[in-house]
């Protein structure tokens, strides 16, 4: 606890979980989604979170995000600990400090583009900052789409809306979760640009689930988890890098003696220690 | 307000399941508010109808009674009494009136007139001009009748049976049947106005003779001199006359005849309502299970937006806002299109020849107040659970697999189903094992139908699977891959299956539930009368009926001459008279009842009473036979003494000589023919009954009877079975206006499973595109969508009726052996209606089949 406490004072984190632990289903078939993360997302900074299917990683996020509850263990969105909070006060907190960005879009059907953008501050009764929000739909390119409704938008503009929707209300930290999985390559590549230059431009703190190395390339830093364990973590990687990291943490999960967070040149060192 | 408009756009989002939804309460809301909308303007034109009767007529005089009803069978007073009126200070004039219901006019092919659902009356031509309400009609060649061989009849009824000026007719009246000359038609009040009467008319003296066998007038109307006051000439009056005659004003008149009106208006408009209350439970479950059924296909929207940041209240709000909308416009619109069903039930009455004055449209409070009610109050009850639902969607479901999202629980819909449905078993059997009286029983025996309703609609969805697989077996068998797709695909979403079953089964279990109800009835009549009737003839107008019917108290009479004459025919045996007169007596409990008047000591051979305690021989004057009902009602017993008041304040004990159980020819009270004469007069018979003599056929005494009463075409002749078949057509009709209902239900149904078929399709639009492209051909995939829809139809149809029929037996049982004593089944009606069913399945996949047709293959493959 001790260890929280001097975390809770670091001015620096936007949302950070301590010793994170999500255990689904009991007895046989029991699985520990989250099996003790320690972890803190920085301000202003753009964190992919990497790893394969079934390792936790959008338990992760949906337990970050106040979408779901820890079984042990605590999570943080700035200096509020999400445990102790009712439902009506994560749903305030998701409305007002939290934004979203889905790999299925996630748009509401029935609305035009700008409804969807400015829903969340419609459902928090709150005046948009119109200045904002235009200068987030001119970011994104969206000025003569605005009327049109999700099913009148290619998948890129749809995601597109779905960034200026978790942007539009200046959230303290935007969770994005696969958010180029449904996208061709050149549609990914803007909405990541995009997300990048939120970051870069006007300071958002974003956090992404990801299992695609290129997406992860555009952000500051990597984070790595399999089997509900954080692996390790890159500082600015290249999406070869990332690819190579991610075949040594496989061929890892059976060559006992890497230090837990280590950095891929120190794994590539010990590799050749190996081969040597 | 984004709330409001996020909830608008949803709606636009879905506009034909939005249509159907609003179509289901609009179809109660106008039903309803037709009902409340007609029978207004019906009371009010009929109020004005009064106010026009009585304009000309200051005060009334009539013989003091406060049993019966005020126009038939009232008990006369002499007309020397207008004499004696005529020399008060204060009257200006006064007219004597006569009148006597069942006089028919007979046309001149020999045919007796038919009343319809009115009434036939004869009637003396007043003697005063500025005291009649009647006039020659205005054609240059009607007069009133002078003389004994004069009549004249109504303009409508006239012209419409061909009745011409100058020639004979022949009328049959209490005193028989004679010819009479026509010199012209009248008209009521104004030439516009029709009521539901066929009028004949003779001048007073005649009338009085025919109708009355001079035996007095009716009522007589007085007019007040210039200046005279009611009061004073009231008090006059009353001085001079004895307490058996009384003085009504104008205005009691006016208020004793819309009395009258309002009875039967109310028992119009409460039929109308109940079947209404049919239709609007049929439309709460459609609503109910469209908003369920929209809910678990919205659940991951509802999630999103609390994903972003949408409170529990909120998202329960929008699905409330929604019910809010759906509920607004079907009122407005239910509203509208009630005006019209009320101009619909005029026009039905009418046709129906209840010749009704013209209705006006009058929307009274109470009426706007259903609609809304009706309307919004019965949409927002429907959503309150789908609402409770939305409040539980936690922001997870946005994320969660498909499969995850919302899991059906067969467990739980089949232990909720089973627990409210149980309860309204365990409601019914209450009813049924209480002993409760018929009153008491409604509420027990309506709740509890209701609840097994709402539970048999929870469980479904828990039976849809197997019910599926188990019906669509012999399709399987039968078209092989087709029959398997359609077996499986209706199997495959219970929750869906059963929604889509359930307007036909929630239709069908209110349809089957009434008709169990209906034919046990029936069964119940005709089983009583098959133990009871031994008469070999019954001679009788219409179709026998001799108690309060569903649209009139009219008893159909002939004259005694017919009697008379039957029984000096050596083809017969022996011949009885009945007479009935509904509220005729009145017992010490304060309630009037139904009065029969026959040969007391006699009877027995013709019709048997099931006499259960005390004998009738030697039965006669001063002596009363009494349904074992009403003397435990009455607590009174055999060798009892029985006070009975008769109209016109008379008053007499009886002896109570036995007890007896019939009670569907027969009333709860039997005198014999001695008191009747004295009690409640009259010159006609309700029925005759004969017993063929030793050695006639039956076809021999038929033609024998048939041509010895020719002279009055009025008069049926029956043997057993047509008697039973006839007493029962009320009953037949009522079953006929349960199949309208059937087929409004199916109309509605139709429209539900074609919606629900079509969405289904359009979900397996990739996997129809896949078996097309492996080769299914058109003609296979209309079989499967066919043969799926009416799988889900006969499931519905199948689990409505066995609910109905569950119901209803219970609801028959319970009800007391008065009512109904046999619980019958129509299986065959019930098979037909799941043949409906089936049919209504088929005709429901055609626009779901056509459009899977259209589907492009490449395109549904592609789809995602």
């Amino acid at each position: 606890m001790s260890d929280a406490s001097t975390l809770a004072t670091d001015t620096m984190a936007a949302a950070r979980a301590v010793s994170a632990v999500k255990i689904y289903g009991s007895g046989e078939t029991e699985v520990r989604a989250l099996d003790g993360v320690d972890i803190t997302f920085e301000k202003g900074k753009f964190t992919a979170i990497m790893g394969p299917s079934g390792s936790g990683k959008s338990t992760l996020m949906h337990c970050m995000a106040a979408l779901d509850n820890l079984t042990e263990g605590q999570a943080f969105i700035g200096d509020t600990d999400l445990s102790t909070l009712s439902d009506k006060e994560l749903t305030m907190l998701r409305r007002d400090r939290v934004g979203f960005i889905f790999q299925a879009f996630n748009l509401v059907p029935t609305l035009n583009a700008i409804e969807n953008i400015t829903l969340p501050m419609d459902l928090a009764r709150r005046e948009p900052d119109q200045e904002w929000v235009d200068s987030v739909i001119a970011t994104v390119g969206l000025q003569d789409r605005l009327t049109h409704r999700p099913n009148e938008l290619s998948g890129g503009q749809q995601q597109r809306v779905a960034v200026s929707r978790a942007l539009a209300s200046q959230p303290e930290i935007i969770f994005a979760d696969e958010p180029t999985g449904n996208l061709d390559s050149r549609s990914g590549n803007d909405v990541l640009k995009f997300m990048r230059e939120a970051v870069d431009d006007l300071g958002q703190t974003i956090v992404m689930v990801t299992h695609d190395a290129k997406a992860a390339s555009f952000a500051d830093r990597t984070v790595f988890l399999a089997d509900g364990l954080l692996q390790g973590e890159m500082l600015n990687p290249t999406a070869d890098q990332i690819l190579d990291y991610m075949k040594i943490l496989q061929v890892g999960q059976f060559v006992k003696g890497i230090p837990e967070g280590a950095t891929m040149e120190e794994v590539l060192e010990y590799m050749k220690d190996l081969d040597d | 307000m984004t709330l409001l408009r996020y909830s608008l756009r949803s709606i636009a989002g879905v506009k034909v399941r939005f249509a159907l939804t609003t179509l289901a309460v609009i179809i109660g809301v106008a039903l309803t508010t037709g009902v409340l909308i007609s029978t207004d303007g019906l009371r009010a034109s009929l109020n004005d109808l009064s106010g026009q009767i009585y304009e000309k007529y200051d005060f009334t005089v009539r013989a003091a009674s406060d049993v019966g009803d005020r126009n038939e069978g009232v008990p006369l007073i002499p007309v020397s009494l207008s004499e004696e009126l005529m020399s008060i200070d204060g009257v200006e004039a006064v007219a004597g009136l006569a009148q006597e219901f069942n006089v028919v006019a007979i046309d001149g092919e020999g045919n007796a007139l038919d009343p319809g659902v009115g009434r036939q009356i004869g009637y003396g031509w007043p003697e005063v001009e500025s005291l009649s309400t009647v006039y020659p009609y205005d054609d240059g060649i009607s007069r009133r009748p002078v003389g004994p061989d004069e009549f004249a009849i109504d303009h409508y009824t006239g012209r419409e049976n061909n009745f011409v000026i100058g020639q004979r007719y022949k009328v049959a009246t209490p005193g028989g049947t004679d010819d009479y000359e026509l010199v012209g038609y009248l008209y009521f009040l104004d030439p516009k106005t029709r009521v539901a009467l066929q009028t004949v008319s003779w001048d007073m003296p005649t009338a009085l003779q025919l109708l009355h066998d001079g035996g007095g007038y009716d009522h007589i109307h007085g007019k007040l001199s210039p200046g005279a006051t009611y009061e004073e000439v009231a008090a006059a009056i009353r001085a001079r006359v004895g307490p058996d005659i009384e003085v009504i004003s104008q205005q009691d008149n006016i208020d004793e005849s819309n009395a009258e009106f309002a009875g039967n208006i109310d028992r119009i408009q409460n039929l109308l309502l109940a079947f209404a209350v049919i239709v609007l439970i049929i439309s709460a479950f459609i609503t109910y299970n469209t908003f369920t059924l929209v809910m678990g296909q919205r659940i991951r929207e509802l999630g999103l937006l609390r994903v972003l940041g949408a409170e529990r209240r909120q998202v329960a709000q929008i699905v409330a806002v929604e019910a809010l909308i759906v509920g607004i416009v079907a009122t407005i619109a239910g509203f509208g299109l009630g005006i019209l069903v009320a101009l619909g039930i005029a026009g039905a009455l009418s046709s129906a020849g209840a010749h009704l004055p013209a209705i006006d449209i009058i929307i009274g409070g109470w009426t706007v107040a259903a609609a809304v009610i009706i309307g919004i109050g019965v949409t927002m009850v429907t959503a309150i659970w789908p609402a409770m639902r939305a409040r539980r969607v936690t922001p997870m479901v946005a994320l969660a697999d498909e499969a995850e999202i919302d899991p059906f629980n067969r467990l739980r819909a089949l232990v909720i189903g089973s627990a409210a449905g149980g309860v309204g078993l365990i409601l019914m059997l209450v009813g049924l094992l209480a002993g409760l009286s018929t009153s008491q029983l409604l509420l027990p025996l309506g709740l509890g139908a209701l609840l097994m309703l709402l539970g048999v609609n929870i469980a479904t969805p828990g039976i849809a699977r197997s019910m599926s697989l188990f019906l669509g077996w012999p399709a399987d068998r039968m078209f092989t891959i087709n029959g398997r797709l359609a077996r499986l695909n209706a199997a495959r979403n219970p929750r869906r299956t059963a929604t889509t079953a359930s307007a036909l089964m929630i239709g069908l279990a209110m349809v089957s539930l009434v008709t169990v109800l209906g034919t046990s009835f029936k069964q119940t009549l005709t089983s009583q009368l098959e133990g009871s009737v031994e008469a070999d003839w019954l001679v009788c107008v219409n179709e026998c009926n001799t108690d309060l019917s569903t649209f009139s108290t009219a008893v159909g009479a002939f004259s005694q001459e017919a009697t008379r004459q039957m029984s000096e025919m050596p083809e017969l045996e022996s011949v009885m008279a009945f007479r009935f007169r509904p509220d005729g007596a009145r017992a010490p409990d304060g309630e009037q009842r139904r009065l029969t008047g026959t040969d007391l000591d006699s009877f027995s051979l013709h019709v048997d009473p099931g006499v259960v305690a005390g004998t009738l021989d030697d039965a006669g004057t001063g002596d009363v036979l009494v349904h074992k009902d009403l003397a435990d009602d009455l607590d009174i017993a055999v060798g009892n003494q029985l006070l009975l008041e008769f109209p016109g304040e008379q008053t007499a004990t009886f002896d109570v000589v036995a007890l007896h159980t019939e009670d569907s020819v027969v009333g709860p009270l039997v005198v014999d023919f001695s008191d009747w004469d004295q009690f409640m007069g009259g010159t006609q018979d309700n029925l005759a009954t004969a017993i063929t003599a030793p050695g006639i056929d039956m076809g021999q005494a038929r033609s024998s009877l048939e041509s010895e009463l020719s002279e009055y075409p009025q008069v049926v002749v029956k043997d057993q079975a047509e008697y039973r078949e006839g007493r029962a057509t009320e009953i037949n009709t009522f079953l006929v206006i349960i199949n309208v209902f059937l087929i409004l239900a199916l109309l509605i149904a139709v429209v539900g499973i074609s919606n629900t078929m079509a969405l289904s399709i359009f979900e397996r639009t990739r996997e129809l595109g896949l078996v097309r492209a492996i080769g299914m051909a058109k003609r296979q995939t209309w079989g499967t969508i066919f043969l799926e829809s009416i799988i889900v139809a006969v499931f519905g149809g199948l689990v409505g009726i066995a609910t109905g029929v569950v119901a209803g037996a219970i609801a028959a049982a319970a009800l007391p052996s008065s009512v109904i004593s046999t619980v019958s089944v129509p299986w065959l009606t019930l098979v037909i209606y799941l043949v409906v069913s089936a049919v209504a399945g088929m005709l429901a996949a055609f626009f779901p089949a056509r459009r899977a047709n259209r589907l492009n293959v490449l395109e549904a493959i592609a789809h995602q």
